[in-house]
């Protein structure tokens, strides 16, 4: 315990000094501190169902930053420094375009400006040392030399002698007298170019970077008369890097594409002023009352304030009222949705705009089972959904791209939500089909009256008519039944109306 | 440069001379380095072969020479030096790096000196100390009393007279030579070394209209060695140098899509190392640590390129759902009508224009190296409109082990042009030799025993229906 007092030392940085430059470095550096405008265009994780909340913590999808820069360049050669990229760039997938002198060649530097990144451009070089007496506040500085670390411990080298930094139990402290000129803030991209004449041009810089994704929110929203729904979808996209775009042309990219992930974010470690070793006459002994005490120097309390929490009612998800966005075009084989405006995408943020809406979509009401030929199952609850056609004459006809369900109905002037579930990509054509919870009103059951006979039951609880689907997992040729099949999902499907507070059953057979 | 800068390291930190003493701080973008004249080979499985010629004043006789700056994941056993008129007597690998613990480990035996200080007054006391052994902490002999350093917890200095010889601030290389001579002369030292190593990278705007593509190729190179190579004259080697049967930590890089579906033979006009293609960097360049840099080797406009959609079905398969057909992208390597060059192993990353003209990628693809007139076909990604749905109608028992399978694939097309998917059902044969395709609606290829592959071509916005009966043992 004693040993670790002063293992994490917050080193005070001197920033005052501009930045020198090395007088090996022969082209000159021009600095593109921000983009002027920027377009953003997201891409949701290559694994997974695409439904289901985000995690801000781990995203796994990607974005396409296209950044548009002015540079003032000077004749010859010239070293271009992007600063403000986004901190999970994949360096090898960037690509400028607009410089006259073509790129000679693209650097990446991920030396970050920190502590143990100072204490390791200084080796072998004067730092001023600082000691602060405790009990008075003077100051005393000294110079001195590092001369090895930072990983392993810091030893520094001073008229006294040589020493390690921080063991001696005094608050002691580096000072430098400016930052080496290789260490930045943040993730820079530098790009070597040669340029026939000084001019102000205007370059494209593109990269991909990790720590992006979106995903799609529908919320369906049934009307009274239980025929039609009206669809709206929220894009929800989210940015775990730390760095912002402002007034962004946002895209989405629907349908999944290869993409290997390759996490290059950068942790700039904190400097670890590791001691020789300092274990004293007591440090063996299991309990030690006086060791706790002074260990109590290092417990950091971390306050929390017990925050009254009234709770309000979840907020309804109205429908909102922002104008329906365009339709996604396409991408190659990929389905692209630009976002109408431009927004800003903030650091370590999330945000939905709308993706799509259509109301008074037609739908049929089904409940639906599957089950294994011939198995014996107890009356079990049927799935309701509803089936929408997605096409142009069935009131919807657009890509729908994979994401979650929520399914309200309406009583009265209030909403009830009665599905949740999801939706896998749905081409114009295809039929999709919406969660609407699990019927206890509706059972199926099946039993084997002989070996290879199935009889299956739907039974009705409602006082209303229902149309069912059961289907068999068998291939639908092997299949005999009492009443005419269908092959739906190329399962054979026995679609049949149950009256109200009735049953229907079916018998059947398996033939090879 | 070499040996001025590496005497200034070796008085910073191996004399003793006080800190008014020490040379005036230049802050450079890095610490002066010991390298001299560097080249650097770079291979692609993590490998590189440093060649540094450093200027040294050697004396006569038995010499100690230290190689500071040497790459810090350096392999030793790999290290060859010639020096003119020297001989290697021994060389040695020094991982022994100074640290507070390593400092005090070497003060056994020795003096240093302590500077107490009162908590309440700040006032300092200056002993004298001999370090009598360091395990888990730190006994000392005080003027004939044994204590504990900091065993109360107050504040004490230790402050020791030197550094030890033995202990170095960055992985050094020592070696001892017999020199015949005196005098000033180049020393070349090489050696292999790890984390240092190179993969293509590619650009590939496709343009489906014109069905073309225009390629640039860039060599990205990762230096995580701990060390900045300066000024290096670089090149870079395509192709695996270690042997088959040799461990290679990568294994080999085979991605599951088999991206090259001819190989080529056509030689790219590329300087040659016996099988491998060589590609020198124009200008010295400084690869510093932690670093990642490109530099352009290919543009390509106007190569031909087609799309294609791909569906691949296993044995027995119903999916209760449409899936998505692989959306590739073909095109060739070869000199006419194709990229015109060998392309070493990568990433290829493919964009296209949206509606208002601004590239968006989508997808890449891993291939191998390719050699120059290969035909590649790069899955990018799953077609959002093309979808197949395989069907099983019907299994009949045919008695023995034999079963006949009526099979069924639904391929639709939401697109507004008509499109071709090759169905591909795999899994027919595995080891029996008697599958035989009784009856299908569309003529089929049999590229290989175990596979049947359909060319099916759908309308636009509309699907076609394709059947097929097999009969198969089991």
């Amino acid at each position: 315990m004693r040993g670790r007092f002063a293992a994490l030392l917050g080193l005070p940085l001197v920033l005052g000094a501009a930045p020198q430059e090395s007088a090996d470095t022969v082209a000159p550096l021009v600095k593109s501190a921000a983009p002027d405008e920027v377009a953003v265009t997201v891409y949701r994780s290559p694994y997974g169902s695409g439904a289901g909340a985000l995690n801000l913590q781990w995203l796994n999808g990607f974005a396409l930053i296209t950044e548009m820069r002015t540079l003032h360049l000077p004749a010859g050669p010239a070293t271009i420094r992007f600063e403000g990229v986004a901190g999970g760039i994949v360096p090898a997938s960037a690509i400028i375009s607009g410089l006259p002198g073509g790129v000679i060649e693209k650097n990446r530097d991920e030396r970050l400006l920190s502590g143990a990144a100072l204490a390791s451009g200084y080796l072998g070089r004067r730092v001023t040392l600082t000691r602060t007496d405790r009990a008075s506040g003077r100051r005393r500085t000294q110079d001195a030399a590092i001369v090895a670390g930072p990983a392993g411990g810091v030893v520094v080298r001073t008229p006294d002698g040589v020493e390690a930094l921080g063991c001696s139990g005094l608050a002691e402290a580096p000072r430098y007298p400016s930052v080496p000129a290789d260490l930045t803030a943040g993730p820079v991209l530098a790009v070597s170019t040669n340029s026939s004449a000084a001019r102000t041009v205007t370059v494209t810089l593109s990269y991909l970077t990790s720590e992006f994704d979106w995903s799609a929110s529908y919320v369906a929203t049934m009307a009274a008369n239980g025929r039609t729904l009206d669809l709206f979808a929220w894009l929800t996209l989210a940015n775990g890097n730390a760095e912002s775009f402002p007034a962004a042309q946002v895209q989405a990219v629907a349908g999944r594409i290869n993409h290997r992930d390759e996490r290059f974010r950068v942790f700039a470690r904190p400097l670890q002023l590791s001691c020789f070793p300092l274990g004293t006459t007591t440090s063996d002994l299991p309990d030690r009352t006086a060791e706790q005490a002074e260990a109590s120097e290092d417990i950091v309390v971390t306050g929390m304030r017990i925050m009254e929490v009234s709770m309000p009612a979840p907020p309804l998800v109205e429908a909102p009222p922002p104008p329906p966005p365009p339709a996604p075009e396409s991408l190659g084989d990929l389905k692209l949705y630009r976002v109408p405006e431009r927004v800003t995408v903030n650091a370590r943020g999330q945000k939905q705009v709308a993706l799509l809406a259509r109301s008074r979509v037609p739908f049929q009401r089904l409940y639906r089972s599957t089950l294994s030929p011939l198995a014996i199952v107890p009356m079990s609850p049927s799935s309701i959904v509803l089936r929408l056609d997605n096409r142009a004459d069935a009131g919807l006809g657009i890509p729908l791209p994979a994401g979650s369900t929520t399914l309200y109905a309406q009583r009265g002037r209030e909403k009830l939500l009665v599905g949740t579930g999801d939706l896998s990509d749905k081409a114009v054509g295809e039929t999709a089909r919406i969660a609407a919870g699990q019927s206890a009103q509706v059972l199926v059951s099946q039993s084997t009256p002989e070996r290879d006979r199935g009889k299956v039951t739907v039974t009705n609880a409602n006082p209303f008519a229902v149309f069912a689907e059961i289907a068999v997992r068998a291939p639908p040729a092997n299949v005999r039944a009492s009443a005419s099949l269908v092959t739906v999902d190329g399962l054979p499907t026995w679609t049949v109306s149950v009256p109200a507070n009735g049953s229907r059953t079916l018998t059947y057979t398996m033939r090879n | 440069m070499g040996a001025r800068h590496w005497g200034w390291a070796a008085l910073a930190i191996a004399s003793s001379v006080a800190a008014q003493d020490i040379a005036p701080s230049t802050p450079a973008t890095q610490a002066p380095s010991a390298q001299g004249d560097v080249s650097v080979t770079i291979y692609n499985n993590d490998l590189a072969l440093v060649q540094d010629v450093r200027q040294l004043e050697l004396g006569s006789g038995r010499v100690r020479q230290d190689f500071p700056d040497v790459s810090a994941a350096i392999r030793p056993e790999t290290v060859t030096l010639a020096v003119p008129g020297a001989t290697i007597v021994e060389q040695n690998f020094d991982y022994d790096l100074l640290s507070p613990t390593s400092l005090m480990e070497k003060a056994v035996g020795e003096t240093i000196t302590l500077v107490r200080t009162n908590p309440g007054t700040g006032a300092e006391v200056r002993e004298r100390a001999k370090v009598l052994a360091v395990n888990g902490g730190v006994v000392l002999d005080v003027g004939g009393h044994i204590e504990v350093l900091r065993d109360d917890g107050l504040p004490v200095r230790a402050i020791f007279d030197k550094v030890p010889d033995s202990l170095r601030a960055r992985p050094t290389l020592s070696v001892t030579l017999a020199s015949t001579r005196n005098g000033r002369r180049p020393a070349t030292l090489s050696y292999l070394s790890r984390q240092l190593g190179w993969v293509a990278d590619y650009v590939a705007l496709y343009d489906q209209a014109k069905g073309t593509i225009d390629v640039q190729g860039w060599v990205t190179l990762r230096n995580t060695t701990g060390t900045t190579f300066t000024n290096a004259r670089t090149l870079l080697v395509a192709g695996d140098v270690a042997s088959e049967g040799q461990p290679n930590r990568f294994g080999n890089l085979q991605p599951p899509s088999r991206p090259v579906r001819a190989a080529g033979t056509e030689s790219a006009s590329r300087e040659q190392l016996g099988d491998f293609y060589l590609y020198p960097l124009p200008v010295r360049t400084t690869i510093a640590d932690k670093q990642t840099k490109q530099v352009s080797f290919l543009d390509v406009k106007g190569a031909t390129a087609t799309s294609a959609y791909e569906y691949h079905n296993g044995w027995l398969a119903t999916r209760e759902q449409p899936a998505s057909a692989a959306s590739t992208l073909r095109f060739s390597s070869s000199r006419a009508g194709g990229l015109g060059d060998a392309l070493p192993a990568g990433t290829v990353r493919v964009y296209m224009r949206d509606a208002r003209g601004q590239a968006q990628f989508t997808g890449e693809a891993t291939i191998p190296h390719t050699p120059q007139g290969s035909s590649i076909a790069l899955t990018t990604g799953d077609a959002f409109d093309v979808k197949v749905q395989p069907i099983v109608v019907k299994r009949t028992a045919l008695g023995g082990s034999r079963f006949r399978t009526d099979m069924r694939y639904v391929v639709t097309n939401a697109r507004g042009v008509p499109v071709t998917v090759d169905v591909y059902q795999d899994g027919l044969d595995y080891s029996f030799t008697d599958t035989r395709i009784v009856a299908e609606s569309l003529r089929s290829e049999r590229p290989e025993s175990n596979t049947v592959l359909w060319h099916v071509q759908v309308p636009a916005n509309g699907s076609t229906t394709l059947t097929a009966t097999i009969d198969t043992r089991y």
